[in-house]
């Protein structure tokens, strides 16, 4: 499995596509600009939908490559497969803890305001999003294939987008911690439960032989 | 000890048009097995089933006396498919600490000498590779962590000759181990006419024959001979017929008696494809 979870980390930060990296660094520009001292809660919303979305880009490189077939004559049961792009997904919320931290931190320095809640709303959202969107989106993939895991992920972005909005248009932005704050425990409770069962899932799926 | 790598028995198959017929078959240790038909005739269906990635729908296989759904017993398998399977992002350095973390009996040192001798860069993306280094590396993949057998679904497609010689030199070195075998599937039939020691032909979904090739090259043969003549041919002395322009043509199993027998008739020899394409365009079946 050490060799799986190593192909799925690399795949992750080798199939990065250089061009979204500048179009989204671009923006974190302009949320820093609008958003003021909450640009890097919001930067780290946009960042924690990246690696959401790139876990899932992993998939198509795979798809490309054909590579489960490949994978299939080698000798490693479906859960090791499996778990190790549940692991993968693990190891990559690390790069996006250390990117929500520095995001804040330019926020934080730029805007000379530091609120605890924002910090740890901001990581709380690089660790849960991704963790709900690969649980949605990775045993979509296992059932139906790549691009139904393409468009659960569309799904999934457009209640983010809401959400994000009516805190703009309400009580604003900077509310959205101290708001989020209290469903922190429920979420984070749900987002672990959801990734358990998608594993499950998601072994299933990879087990069924045509 | 078992005596056979891949032993098939009464396998069967049915998906979208297309049925696997309850095909036996074996593969001894030591040998190399071609397996042989034209595209659709169930070759790659057959390997996917060996690898347990289609569900049969009946019969038995077994890998080195061990159930085909085992695990482990791929751990003694090394599979190249006819398209290389990596990542055009990843390097050959980045497939051997993939590999190297899948399989236990991996073999760095092994690794690092094939990329050598085939100079094959280890820094280099995949993707900037050509077919042929692709594929070599495939192989090279398939051969590091030391497998007793080696599976190839059309390996040898749609590279040039010269790589497709060191390929097939590589397949005749490992062979060289007796409990060391290799199941080839093509159908560029030269390849497998050059190492193979075993023939499988395989034809909409069922085996046709299963040979020595020594036998099907050095006693088929294909009688030549004028419509007339032909009429005198009893039809227990060849397998196929077929009418051309210019002659009649029949497969022989025997050419020396086909030669005797039938002084006045052409009998050359029959390489592998002409038998191939005897029963694969068809003609006239005369012996059961």
């Amino acid at each position: 499995m050490r060799g799986l979870i190593y192909k799925e980390v690399s795949v992750f930060y080798k199939s990065v596509d250089k061009k979204m990296f500048v179009i989204a660094s671009g923006f974190t520009l302009l949320l820093f600009y609008q958003a003021g001292a909450y640009g890097g809660m919001m930067a780290s919303v946009m960042l924690a939908m990246m690696i959401g979305a790139q876990n899932v880009m992993s998939f198509i490189s795979d798809d490309k490559a054909r590579w489960q077939r490949y994978q299939m004559a080698m000798p490693v049961s479906s859960f090791s497969v499996v778990a190790s792009k549940y692991l993968s997904v693990l190891c990559t919320l690390g790069f996006g803890i250390a990117g929500s931290i520095v995001l804040n931190l330019i926020s934080s320095i730029c805007y000379r305001s530091f609120n605890g809640s924002v910090w740890g709303i901001s990581v709380f959202i690089v660790v849960w999003i991704p963790l709900i969107w690969t649980g949605i989106c990775l045993p979509c993939t296992y059932w139906f294939g790549v691009q139904s895991a393409q468009v659960m992920g569309l799904v999934f972005v457009i209640p983010l987008f809401y959400l994000v909005k009516y805190f703009e248009d309400g009580i604003g932005v900077s509310m959205m911690a101290d708001s989020l704050a209290p469903y922190g425990l429920a979420a984070g409770a749900a987002a672990v439960v959801l990734f358990a069962v998608s594993l499950a899932v998601s072994v299933a799926g990879y087990a069924r032989r045509k | 000890m078992e005596e056979y790598s891949i032993l098939v028995e009464d396998l069967s198959k049915s998906f979208g048009g297309f049925t696997l017929d309850h095909i036996s078959f074996k593969v001894p240790k030591g040998r190399i097995v071609g397996f042989i038909g034209e595209n659709g005739a169930g070759k790659s269906t057959t390997i996917h089933l060996i690898l347990n990635e289609l569900k049969k729908d009946s019969g038995e296989i077994k890998i080195f006396g061990t159930d085909h759904t085992d695990c482990s017993v791929k751990e003694q398998i090394g599979v190249v498919f006819d398209e290389c399977n990596f990542h055009d992002v990843f390097t050959a350095k980045n497939m051997e600490k993939i590999l190297s973390g899948v399989y236990r009996s991996w073999d760095s040192s092994l690794y690092h000498q094939y990329l050598k001798r085939f100079g094959l860069p280890s820094d280099q993306p995949v993707g900037t590779f050509s077919k042929g280094m692709k594929m070599k590396l495939s192989l090279i993949s398939a051969l590091a962590h030391k497998p007793k057998l080696l599976i190839l679904d059309e390996a040898t497609s749609g590279l040039d000759p010269v790589v497709r010689d060191e390929m097939l030199d590589l397949f005749l070195e490992f062979i060289q181990e007796e409990d060391h075998s290799v199941f080839l599937s093509s159908h560029i039939t030269s390849d497998i006419q050059k190492v193979a020691d075993e023939v499988i032909l395989i034809r909409q979904g069922k085996i046709i024959f299963e040979q020595l090739k020594d036998d099907l090259i050095y006693q088929y043969g294909i009688l030549k001979c004028g419509k007339e003549k032909f009429a005198a041919v009893s039809p227990q002395d060849y397998l196929i017929h077929r009418s051309t322009n210019i002659c009649e043509e029949c497969l022989v199993n025997d050419k020396e008696a086909a030669k005797q027998k039938y002084p006045d008739a052409v009998v050359d020899n029959a390489a592998l494809e002409d038998i191939m394409l005897f029963y694969s365009k068809g003609g006239e079946s005369c012996v059961d």
